[in-house]
């Protein structure tokens, strides 16, 4: 005799095959042991328990008594089935035009359309059937296993029937999808988990697809990040520093008004730049504030330089830490998580931030009250870069970099690397990720410095423009890395397409890169670092090419001017001084070629990762890059194996490769440096519509350009071909 | 050479203040100069979030004489408790120096996260060697065409010659960070700056008295803050006054 398959074990299959097992819920009635046989330990556990309560209570009357042994006796000998599973996939998604018609991801700003979408290709649906789609306030997998009523935040479920085709005849509009609420208190968004309740028994059970059925929610409504938070705050408009450097003590504070009913904060410093005053941040101090943390932006002495500039972040951190009792009349006393510190500089103080976190890094600076491991994030704002690699070293930092493509001081020229912003971010070796605005200048990032903008007419977003952005990026990444909001994490590589905080103007460009830091999450194709050879990459697989002009050397424009040469192939690569290390691949075509890279067998399972990703970006003032004058697209092809090929395009993600900054001088031709973003390819893209391709075998990954691949013509500049996990 | 001051040949229109020119004839001299109110000649920063602050210059060469700057007041300065200088990668001990005020060429005066051009000051020692020394600033001076700097006077520490304003000469050299520069950088730039000609201002009749004794450098914060607030009072960084107190934003 079989028990029923009751749906109270679930075993859920993860899109990656992994297998995750949510708590036992009593699938087997009888069966009190779990072991899937009603027997003599099931009996054993009865007596044992008599008079009690519990799970050999089988007829719930609250008592373990002569009915319940009835009831054992009755199903005496069973042996039950193991439980069917339900299945784990990604449902919400915003839709395409091109294959695979659906780019699955977690993170929407609260009052846009959601989408779900589902893949007969990898499930079982059946065509003209009707299921139950339900928004479920996120639970974990505990959650789950504990309770498997399906409880819809709308109010009802939504019935969707599925229809004969592919992902696109089967993508549904979320019914009241954009009035879900992102109200997470502190938190900057909501979390829901996604069930497609496929035989309409309002319970999460057995052939049930799920998007979130693990700890991660399906859905993340996100509040605009732009927006002010739900806390109050207060400022005191300066309290002066004991033990900071003679004629930089004064720093401003904002902190929630309530804090006094609060757990410790985290705590955010910001440094201005060179000529700035600490004044100039408010708009950033009380964002910050308002969404949780205690914030202070202080005096810097960036006059003589960085170390200068650095030894002021450092006395302030010191300083607001040991003065909490004092400081606002000790309305912050015991109020400071000193533990999950952020550091966030613009210009000098930019570099100022990352030259403190290396003094601590190298042992030269001892603070007080914190220590390196603290520093839990680093946010330069267009940073100098005077010192270089040894002394401006972020190290393993989380690291966030934002930069104004329109900076008329830290411009990006080729003639000085102490205007490359960018050689920062190329340094770090933790998680890191960068924002670079088209038409934001240097001082659009304070409230009431020079006008240094530089850039085509009509380009510029002007203060407000660059603020916003500058209030959503950081508050995502301290968000995501001091807070673990995981689902902030999308707005640090979607394309403004497909996630843009509501004040970020549409028309903005913002190219941005993430880049994991080497770990279990990461199976890395190409760094093109540690093999010089064009035909052999870091991982150790063969390259080969059809690409003209390749060419893989230091990320280093070397003449000093960003006239296309021949001889200068990286040009407009701002990435690198001299004694750096950082390479890349640079390349051009005119027709339908490609690049591939064997993979060795020992990274050929990447049946457990999540993305294949690349940073690309156009070669500026190449003349086939002129001729393109647009975006550029290309397509990734995955092999298994057995031989079977499956190519995606570029354009998945939403967006294409930009043109450069349309922006002039440093010699001929228009277009200023080598813009790289983070193309990231979701690996289940490429099993869309039942390819069949095996992910657990990939031999060859290739990058392919022109004729139906991509962009007929054009110059790419590309690093970092890896293979991630979420 | 010639014993001149050189005023810049293109004042910004910010400078437009009847300055008298002077310069120092003495070690103990105070130089002094009657100016117009610089307030009035501070135009409010454009408040208007998307029309920020007037344009940044493109940097000139330096030096050159045409940014040489002209010296609108010099106080000696002694000061008890001697300081570390973050304006000399040596990090020398500061005991004694001239507080100064400076009206530049606000191309020069911009604030810049790249390299501003050196402040340098070079003059004569008591033994009639030639000193030359980065000047410490703490206002850029920029909408105000003031900026409020210091000599430091480092020779004694370093066993040589008092330093003395005889023959004073201020400029603006290469572009580099301050904390970068050592002697043999600075003994460079005086090279350069003899090289294209910069040469001490004409000798003017100043009012003076013996040096102002400071107890440490935050007196001499304390002093600067006060030229700032009278010559550039868009950079007198009393937070106190620019936000009212306990604001909330909701």
């Amino acid at each position: 005799m079989t028990c029923r398959p009751l749906p109270l074990q679930v075993v859920i299959a993860l899109a990656s095959s992994a297998m995750l097992s949510v708590a036992a819920q009593g699938a087997c009635p009888g069966d009190i042991n779990g072991d899937l046989r009603v027997d003599a330990a099931d009996l054993s556990t009865l007596l044992s328990n008599w008079g009690g309560s519990g799970t050999a209570d089988l007829n719930s009357d609250g008592y373990v008594d002569g009915a319940d042994l009835t009831v054992l006796v009755s199903l005496w000998g069973q042996i039950c089935s193991p439980p069917q599973p339900t299945t784990e996939i990604r449902l919400a998604c915003f839709p395409l035009t091109i294959a695979p018609y659906a780019s699955f991801v977690q993170t929407f700003i609260a009052g846009t359309t959601v989408t779900i979408a589902v893949d007969p290709g990898l499930t079982s649906i059946q065509v003209g059937a009707t299921a139950d789609f339900f928004v479920v306030a996120a639970r974990t997998t505990a959650q789950w296993g504990a309770n498997d009523l399906l409880t819809d935040v709308r109010g009802a479920a939504q019935p969707i029937t599925f229809a004969s085709g592919g992902i696109s005849e089967n993508r549904f509009t979320v019914t009241g999808g954009q009035t879900l609420s992102g109200d997470g208190g502190l938190s900057v968004g909501r979390g829901y988990d996604l069930v497609i309740d496929m035989d309409r028994n309002g319970r999460f059970s057995v052939g049930d697809l799920i998007d979130g059925g693990d700890d991660r929610a399906g859905l993340w409504i996100s509040r605009d990040p732009t927006a002010t938070g739900p806390l109050a705050v207060t400022t005191l408009s300066s309290y002066t520093a004991v033990g900071a450097t003679a004629g930089f003590t004064l720093a401003r504070l904002w902190y929630p008004t309530n804090v006094a009913s609060m757990a410790p904060c985290p705590l955010v410093v910001i440094s201005h730049g060179n000529g700035h005053l600490y004044t100039w941040y408010d708009y950033l101090g009380s964002h910050l504030a308002s969404w949780g943390f205690i914030v202070i932006s202080h005096q810097n002495n960036t006059v003589p330089g960085i170390e200068t500039s650095s030894t002021t972040t450092l006395q302030h951190t010191n300083a607001i830490i040991a003065q909490q009792s004092t400081v606002a009349s000790g309305a912050i006393n015991g109020k400071i998580d000193a533990s999950r510190i952020s550091w966030i500089g613009h210009s000098r103080g930019g570099e100022g931030i990352v030259r403190g976190y290396d003094r601590i890094f190298d042992g030269t600076y001892t603070p007080t009250g914190y220590g390196l491991s603290n520093i839990k994030f680093l946010c330069p704002i267009s940073p100098t870069d005077f010192l270089g690699v040894n002394s401006s070293n972020p190290h393993a930092a989380n690291f966030m970099l934002l930069w104004g493509a329109a900076d008329g001081d830290v411009s990006g020229t080729p003639t000085s690397s102490v205007a490359w912003s960018f050689d920062l971010a190329e340094r770090s070796v933790g998680f890191r990720n960068t924002v670079y605005v088209h038409g934001a200048d240097h001082n659009d990032f304070n409230c009431c410095g020079t006008n240094d903008f530089v850039g085509p007419t009509g380009t510029a977003i002007l203060n407000a423009g660059a603020q916003a952005v500058a209030k959503a990026f950081i508050l995502a990444g301290i968000k995501y890395h001091i807070e673990g909001e995981t689902a902030m994490k999308e707005f640090m590589w979607r394309p403004s397409t497909t996630l843009r905080p509501t004040a970020v103007v549409a028309t903005t460009t913002l190219v941005k890169e993430l880049v994991p830091p080497a770990s279990s999450n990461v199976k890395s194709i190409d760094t093109f670092q540690t093999q010089t050879s064009t035909t052999l990459s870091s991982c150790g697989g063969t390259v080969t090419s059809t690409v003209a002009n390749l060419s893989e050397a230091l990320s280093r424009d070397t003449d000093a001017t960003y006239t296309w040469s021949t001889t200068n192939p990286h040009n407009g690569s701002s990435r690198a001084t001299a004694t750096d290390t950082g390479r890349m691949i640079a390349w051009d075509w005119n027709s339908a070629q490609n690049m591939q890279w064997a993979i060795p067998a020992s990274l050929g399972d990447v049946s457990a990762m999540d993305f294949i990703e690349v940073r690309v970006g156009q070669g500026t003032r190449h003349p086939n890059t002129v001729t393109l004058n647009g975006g550029a697209t290309f397509s990734i092809v995955l092999r298994d194996a057995a031989g079977i090929e499956v190519r995606v395009s570029s354009s998945a993600q939403g967006e294409a490769v930009n043109r450069p900054y349309q922006r002039t001088g440093d010699g001929t031709g228009t277009g200023w440096q080598n813009e790289l973003r983070t193309i990231r390819l979701r690996l289940r893209d490429f099993q869309s519509g039942g390819t069949g391709i095996n992910l657990a075998q990939i031999v060859a990954v290739r990058i392919e350009v022109g004729g139906t691949a991509g962009s007929a013509t054009g110059r790419f500049i590309l690093d970092d071909l890896q293979f991630t996990k979420e | 050479m010639k014993n001149e001051t050189r005023a810049p040949k293109k004042l910004n229109n910010f400078l437009t203040a009847n300055v008298i020119a002077c310069c120092i004839a003495g070690t103990s001299a105070i130089a002094f100069a009657q100016v117009a109110n610089p307030a009035q000649n501070n135009p409010a920063q454009n408040p208007d979030q998307n029309n920020p602050g007037p344009a940044l210059p493109a940097l000139p060469a330096t030096p050159s004489i045409d940014t040489v700057p002209m010296i609108v007041s010099l106080q000696p300065v002694t000061i008890k408790e001697s300081y570390a200088t973050d304006f000399r990668s040596e990090h020398q001990q500061v005991s004694s120096g001239w507080l100064m005020v400076i009206r530049g060429d606000s191309r020069i005066l911009a604030p810049r996260a790249l390299a501003e051009p050196l402040l340098l000051a070079s003059g004569t020692g008591a033994d009639g060697s030639v000193w030359i020394e980065s000047v410490e600033w703490f206002n850029h001076g920029f909408i105000s065409g003031y900026r409020v700097c210091f000599i430091p006077s480092t020779a004694q520490e370093k066993g040589g010659a008092d330093r003395t304003a005889q023959g004073l000469r201020v400029w603006f050299g290469s572009p580099k960070l301050p904390e970068s520069v050592d002697a043999k950088a600075l003994q460079s730039e005086l090279k350069e700056a003899d090289r294209v000609g910069i040469v001490a201002g004409v000798t003017v009749k100043v009012e003076g008295s013996a040096p102002k004794v400071l107890a440490n450098r935050d007196e001499l914060i304390t002093t600067t803050n006060a030229l700032i607030a009278r010559w550039a009072p868009d950079e007198s960084q009393d937070g106190a006054s620019t936000v009212p107190a306990v604001p909330a934003n909701k």
